[in-house]
């Protein structure tokens, strides 16, 4: 249990940071979905949401997937159908602050705008699939989820049964993930893996993709309402 | 393709997170490839014309050992013939730096090949109805985004002129979107080079000229007065965004390569005309807008010493340009941006085209050919591989691989790889 504990701990320190950012995140997104064709600004380097379009990039995934229980498999795209999904890979021991820690600052920035936006709630999810299912079980998995998801802006923390169910998820997705060994050539908790972030539509489809170093959550947001104003 | 992820010896490079995505590699990939190798290189992939009378007279990919405590170093370990003659040109690494796309610009075939074991890259997938579904023709430059491959074309199918655009497939080579050259607020159509500055969520292109032109005999276009005017003169600044023209900057001569700085606190980019023989600076002005400014010469532009590839510094104070004619690199001093100072000059053979550098800046690779049909005649036509130390001085020489000796034909451009041992997960 000590990694949920550093994970806790992790996750109170960006809630605090995270909060000061949330009023203009919210007035974006609430102008997103409210104006119309007054949408706000991703920053002024971003084009408003609704001036673009976002292309069809590749369907969405599906394999079997664990949420809350252990004997209850569930459809992968079953998490990618019916609202916009924010998807990405993570692991609850992750320690390298450009890796997990950048997807759950942008993760974290956009469940807290759609919570605080009204006429967001119910029409994104955001969703995390374990890299390491031996680590994160579905009861560690419930752990996540507890804290932080709730019914107006669904949070859902996924994994599988086991690296061999996970491995055609990442192949599909082209996330290439290895684990790391030590000297003596053991495998350790670390694993390495190229971040990113994936949003897909209400059709199960990939509209874009982000990697860390280029991952801001308020063009995500951008991002989230050009889809919504399509759906229009 | 998808289920060669799953072997089970994969490049641990490829692989690392965040922090390696933030600049661009060795030294000029799209800054979305992931991985750069910072270190030693292990192997050099060269995607090579084949040429008459020569080998097997296929194009192919070469491999070739650059490890220098190998037993094989500076040796061709590798080579897979593609089948046929189609203008081999110019390569590109996905996001995740495991699959490399080369692409032919006369009958436009894509091959992508895997190199989960670089050592013997193997062709996966080979896209055959690029000019089909797109429209355009002479797939140019490879440019990695997330989970995308952007193809940047040089002419199309109807008319063979310059009127082009930009090409957008998935990392499994399905087509997702494509992209016209703009006509407009003086775009003229053309198409070259693509380099992004995600910070800025800019794309930057450059122009150069049709098929018309690139497949045609060099000596008999240089005699053509309208050939000659049939060549682009401008570079497009982009939001990549909504990849939308924002401003068109005129460049006259053909701008062709496109270097960014690769320091996070630089917002400039470089690039080299081919017909006028200048250098160009292309940076935000006072007021943030886009401007191109003249930052040098190259050799005699009199002599049409014809710049072809250059190679910027990973820390952005120095910049490499071979001139195709005289078969030359030179080195310039661009440590002040505003003004490129020439430093060094080396004679590299009877032609010269690609440069490659490795992450440091101390290992400088050069081939020779440009294309089939504007490479030198006879004794001439040299075709190499020559490798050299650099030490901020002078190039010193390590080893030349003669691809006529070799049998393997026309060396073009250059990619590196490194070997490094990881279990992929789910094996």
């Amino acid at each position: 249990m000590l990694h949920l504990s550093n994970v806790w701990q992790f996750l109170l320190r960006r809630s605090r940071r995270v909060q000061a950012g949330c009023v203009l995140i919210s007035l974006f997104a609430s102008s997103v979905s409210v104006t119309g064709n007054e949408q706000g600004i991703a920053g002024p380097l971003h084009p408003k949401a609704g001036t673009y379009k976002l292309h069809k990039i590749q369907p969405a995934t599906s394999g079997w997937v664990l949420e809350d229980s252990v004997w209850i498999p569930h459809r992968l795209s079953s998490y990618t159908k019916g609202k916009i999904t924010l998807f990405s890979f993570f692991y609850g021991t992750c320690r390298d602050p450009e890796g997990c820690p950048k997807a759950w600052d942008a993760f974290y920035a956009v469940h807290d705008a759609v919570k605080k936006n009204p006429a967001l709630h119910n029409k994104v999810r955001l969703v995390f699939l374990s890299l390491d299912p031996k680590a994160d079980t579905p009861e560690q998995m419930s752990f996540f989820k507890g804290s932080i998801s709730t019914p107006e802006a669904p949070w859902s923390f996924l994994t599988t049964w086991s690296e061999s169910y996970l491995a055609p998820i990442l192949n599909d997705m082209y996330v290439p993930a290895s684990r790391e060994f030590d000297e003596a050539g053991k495998p350790t908790d670390v694993i390495n893996h190229l971040v990113k972030v994936f949003l897909i539509d209400k059709e199960s489809w990939v509209r874009e993709i982000y990697t860390t170093n280029f991952l801001d959550s308020d063009v995500i947001l951008a991002d989230i309402g050009t889809l919504l104003l399509e759906e229009e | 393709m998808k289920k060669l992820l799953k072997s089970s010896v994969c490049v641990l490079a490829m692989l690392a997170a965040g922090p390696s995505l933030s600049i661009a590699d060795e030294t000029c990939n799209s800054p979305f490839t992931s991985a750069l190798i910072k270190g030693q290189e292990d192997f050099l992939h060269v995607w090579t014309l084949g040429e008459v009378g020569v080998g097997d007279e296929s194009d192919k990919l070469v491999t070739i050992d650059v490890q220098p405590n190998s037993s094989n170093y500076g040796k061709v370990i590798h080579s897979v013939s593609v089948g046929g003659r189609g203008e081999a040109h110019h390569t590109g690494f996905t996001d995740d730096r495991r699959f490399l796309w080369a692409g032919r610009l006369d009958d436009n075939k894509i091959f992508i090949f895997d190199l989960i074991d670089p050592s013997k890259p193997k062709v996966v997938k080979t896209i055959t109805d690029f000019a089909d579904k797109t429209g355009f023709v002479g797939p140019h430059t490879f440019y990695a985004t997330p989970g995308r491959m952007m193809i940047q074309a040089l002419s199309n199918k109807d008319t063979h002129d310059g009127q082009t655009g930009i090409v957008v497939y998935n990392n499994s080579g399905d087509l997702v979107s494509v992209h016209k050259m703009p006509l407009e607020n003086g775009g003229d159509g053309y198409g070259y080079d693509i380099g992004i500055n995600p910070a800025k969520n800019v794309m930057l292109t450059s122009s150069f000229t049709g098929w018309t032109n690139y497949m045609m005999d060099m000596g008999q276009m240089v005699k053509d007065p309208e050939a000659m005017k049939k060549f682009g003169k401008s570079m497009i600044m982009w939001d990549f965004k909504s990849m939308k023209p924002i401003k068109t900057m005129e460049v006259p001569g053909a701008p062709l390569e496109i270097r960014w700085s690769l320091k996070p606190e630089h917002n400039w980019a470089y690039t080299a005309t081919a017909l006028t023989s200048k250098l160009w600076l292309i940076k935000q002005d006072e007021k943030g807008e886009w401007v191109a400014k003249e930052t040098g010469t190259i050799g005699d532009p009199s002599k049409i010493p014809l710049p072809v590839d250059i190679s910027i510094t990973a820390d952005a104070k120095g910049l490499w340009v071979n001139t195709f004619l005289d078969g030359t690199t030179r080195y310039f001093d661009i440590s002040n941006p505003e003004v490129a100072k020439e430093v060094y000059t080396k004679k590299m053979g009877s032609q010269v085209n690609m440069v490659s550098q490795s992450f440091d800046g101390k290992r400088v690779y050069f081939t020779t050919s440009l294309l089939a049909n504007w490479d030198k005649k006879g004794d001439d036509n040299e075709q190499w591989l020559k490798a050299y130390d650099w030490d901020g001085k002078e190039l010193v020489e390590k080893f030349t691989v003669d691809f006529h000796a070799e049998k393997l034909g026309r060396a073009h451009h250059m990619k590196f790889s490194a070997k490094t041992k990881a279990a992929a997960l789910g094996e």
